[in-house]
């Protein structure tokens, strides 16, 4: 019994145990057009941030990086074509990426990422 | 606006600038900047380059200089300098002059010919958006024809090589509101709502 307890707690911490801290996460952003700023992905302690539109109906938009926790905002950028783009700011904290799809596609897709 | 193969040059000539300077030691200066201020002049803490706190309200930070760039240069062309400047000897460009800082609301002012140079405000050069006046951060780009793995790889290398502009990449170019620019003097310029 004991030993059976104690292969439980052990599977169970193994279960618990946090990943080790991803250094890049991304997606594929689903906008509405028109709907204002949508939140696409939250990442900690980025060094760059980039996004994509993958079609012209989805165009042209606008990205920006929040920081909830202190009211704090980057950028606005407005993009008009299908190309990668990238800021390369070095912030600290939880930072949401955002996308207001200012096209006519409803919604609109496009590939957000952030990387440490 | 992109412009792969000239932009490489550029990057590739301004790169071999910016390590012989570093070899030889001192502050890059060309021969035409006005000493005592090329010296003042650092990119390293700029309000578009480094923003920990968000991108600063235009009227919030205090005015920077100006650089006057070489006839022929364009707005676009000037970025790419100036962005390749920051993230290498992280002081103005070679061949620039430095001049007095243009009004806030000035992002750069147009030459009146071709005889003069383009003169790029180092408070926003790639201007502020125009409902918060937030002063934007630089950009850089590549064609969305790669896959996304690919296009990570080439920014992550930019960033951390020699050459901060991205293999077959640009710095982006942003749509200016029309009070942003000024033809041939700061006042020349509509007024900004």
């Amino acid at each position: 019994m004991k030993r059976h307890l104690t292969g439980l707690v052990v599977a169970l911490t193994a279960a618990l145990a946090l990943p080790a801290a991803a250094t890049a996460a991304w997606t594929n952003c689903s906008v509405n057009a028109s709907g204002g700023y949508a939140n696409c992905l939250n990442f900690d302690n980025p060094r760059a941030e980039q996004v994509k539109a993958y079609h012209t109906a989805g165009l042209p938009y606008r990205f920006q990086l929040v920081r909830f926790s202190t009211g704090s905002i980057w950028g606005w950028w407005e993009y008009s074509d299908l190309n990668y783009h990238q800021f390369g700011l070095d912030v600290s904290g939880t930072i949401t990426a955002q996308v207001d799809n200012r096209g006519t596609a409803n919604p609109a897709a496009y590939y957000v990422e952030m990387v440490r | 606006m992109r412009f792969s193969t000239q932009a490489q040059r550029r990057t590739s000539a301004a790169v071999v600038a910016a390590v012989v300077a570093l070899l030889v030691g001192g502050v890059v200066a060309s021969a035409t900047q006005k000493a005592d201020r090329s010296v003042a002049v650092s990119l390293a803490d700029a309000p578009w380059a480094v923003q920990p706190d968000g991108s600063p309200r235009l009227d919030a930070v205090g005015l920077r200089p100006s650089l006057r760039f070489a006839p022929g240069v364009s707005y676009a062309e000037a970025l790419h300098d100036l962005y390749v400047a920051a993230r290498t000897t992280g002081v103005v460009p070679p061949g620039t002059i430095v001049e007095d800082p243009l009004p806030a609301e000035v992002v750069y002012v147009a030459p009146a010919s071709s005889l003069g140079g383009i003169r790029l405000s180092l408070t926003a050069p790639w201007g502020w958006t125009p409902d918060e006046r937030r002063i934007r951060p630089a950009s850089v780009g590549l064609p969305g024809e790669l896959a996304p793995e690919e296009a990570t790889r080439r920014f992550a290398e930019a960033r951390s090589g020699l050459n901060p502009i991205p293999r077959d990449g640009w710095v982006d170019v942003p749509k200016l509101a029309d009070c942003q620019i000024a033809e041939a003097t700061p006042e020349n310029r509509p007024a900004c709502p």
